[in-house]
């Protein structure tokens, strides 16, 4: 009888301990909303997913892009494709500079140049740090310069490559890469704030020092599971500015 | 410790629903402020009904005060006062005066227009994000029933234009 009870008060002890996790686990790391589907992930720099670009040009834009991104950490992105699925192509564009996180996290300095060769349009994201130098009529009239003369013509090599190192030189010769503010998390890349942290401690180490530190890579496991990874892009964010047209 | 961090994270996601919706208004307000810049610039007020520009300012008056009274009533209004400023911009760009559009400016003012359109939608997202956080937040197990106690209740879906 003894070791009848002995058992159920491990066992509750047991599903105690594992309903507290659960509740705490919920709580640090409350579920997201789900993303759109058919938004694209995209990765530095240049994105032509309607096979519009020659491999020359593709090559050239993707260096410019990356020759800025070294230089004064902005970040553009250029993204083409056939059609925008059921999104407008506004939407469209603010998702996917969203999901990426154009942008260094703090600057907000990225840019996402987006052309749908199927309607031969296009749109320019700017994130919020660069909308005093990239501002909305400014984007409009470089688009109408240097990019839509091409693409009316289909020659998407020639509109994508100048637009890209216009903006390019603007960027380099105009900003001037403040600062960042400090991030709210003290571990950059790991989306967990102090109080996180702590808590995350003081569970992790009398559990590593009961289990002589057989617990801690499972446990490490699990957080970097939870966290996630970010993507190539520095986390970056943008609220509609820019200009699109066709 | 998990009520006190369920609690902290619904409060946070308020917070969050507030900020967004903080951020339309500014671009509503920024939006609203053009208009008499772009009047005085092309001095095209006389061309422009004055039943218009009366409802815009009356609407402007209204959603201003509006501003303290609940979300839901905030949305209404900025969908009449969507209303009355797409009317005010196809006057100003030349649907009604097509002499008036090929004045630089006012290309520039509908570039602007358009932009501060596009900024309102795009805000109007990221609140309906930050409302669908907030209110899974709080209608979810466990966290409802911190919600519950401490009298969390959902928020509005900005509806119109999404």
């Amino acid at each position: 009888m003894a070791r009848v009870l002995r058992w159920i008060a491990v066992v509750a002890v047991v599903a105690l301990v594992i309903g507290a996790g659960y509740l705490t686990i919920s709580a640090l790391f409350p579920g997201q909303p789900e993303r759109d589907p058919g938004i694209p992930t995209i990765h530095p720099y240049v994105n032509d997913r309607a096979d519009a670009l020659t491999q020359y040009y593709e090559d050239w834009a993707d260096d410019v892009c990356w020759e800025l991104d070294q230089n004064n950490s902005c970040e553009v992105a250029v993204l083409i494709v056939n059609n925008t699925e059921n999104y407008s192509m506004e939407y469209y564009a603010l998702r996917t500079f969203q999901y990426n996180g154009l942008g260094k996290e703090g600057k907000d300095n990225g840019v996402l140049i987006l052309v749908v060769t199927d309607v031969r349009s296009w749109r320019i994201e700017v994130g919020y740090g660069l909308e005093g130098i990239l501002t909305d009529t400014r984007v409009s009239d470089l688009a109408a310069e240097y990019l839509e003369p091409y693409v009316a013509e289909e020659n998407y090599d020639e509109g994508v490559l100048y637009l890209t190192a216009e903006i390019a030189w603007i960027l380099v010769t105009e900003y001037d890469g403040e600062d960042a503010p400090p991030s709210d998390y003290p571990i950059s890349f790991i989306p967990l704030t102090w109080i996180h942290w702590i808590i995350i401690a003081a569970i992790i180490i009398p559990l590593a020092i009961v289990t002589r530190g057989r617990i801690f890579w499972p446990l490490l496991w699990l957080i970097s599971i939870l966290t996630g990874g970010r993507g190539s892009f520095g986390g970056g964010r943008s609220g509609g500015g820019g200009a699109s047209g066709r | 410790m998990w009520i006190a961090l369920t609690y902290n994270s619904l409060v946070s996601k308020d917070q969050a629903v507030q900020s967004s919706w903080s951020d339309i208004t500014v671009e509503y307000q920024r939006r609203i402020d053009l208009i008499p810049q772009v009047m005085a610039a092309v001095n095209v007020s006389m061309g422009f009904e004055q039943s218009l520009l009366t409802n815009i300012t009356n609407l402007r008056t209204e959603w201003l005060s509006s501003l303290v009274n609940s979300t839901q009533e905030n949305i209404n209004i900025t969908s009449q006062l969507d209303a009355e400023l797409n009317e005010f911009l196809l006057v100003a760009t030349g649907e009604t005066y097509p002499d008036v559009q090929s004045i630089e400016v006012v290309q520039d003012f509908i570039t602007v227009m358009e932009g501060t359109e596009n900024r309102i939608a795009a805000h109007r997202i990221f609140y309906n994000d930050a409302v669908e956080g907030y209110n899974t937040a709080v209608n979810s197990f466990p966290g409802n029933i911190v919600a519950g106690m401490f009298g969390f209740e959902d928020a509005a879906y900005y509806q119109q234009g999404t």
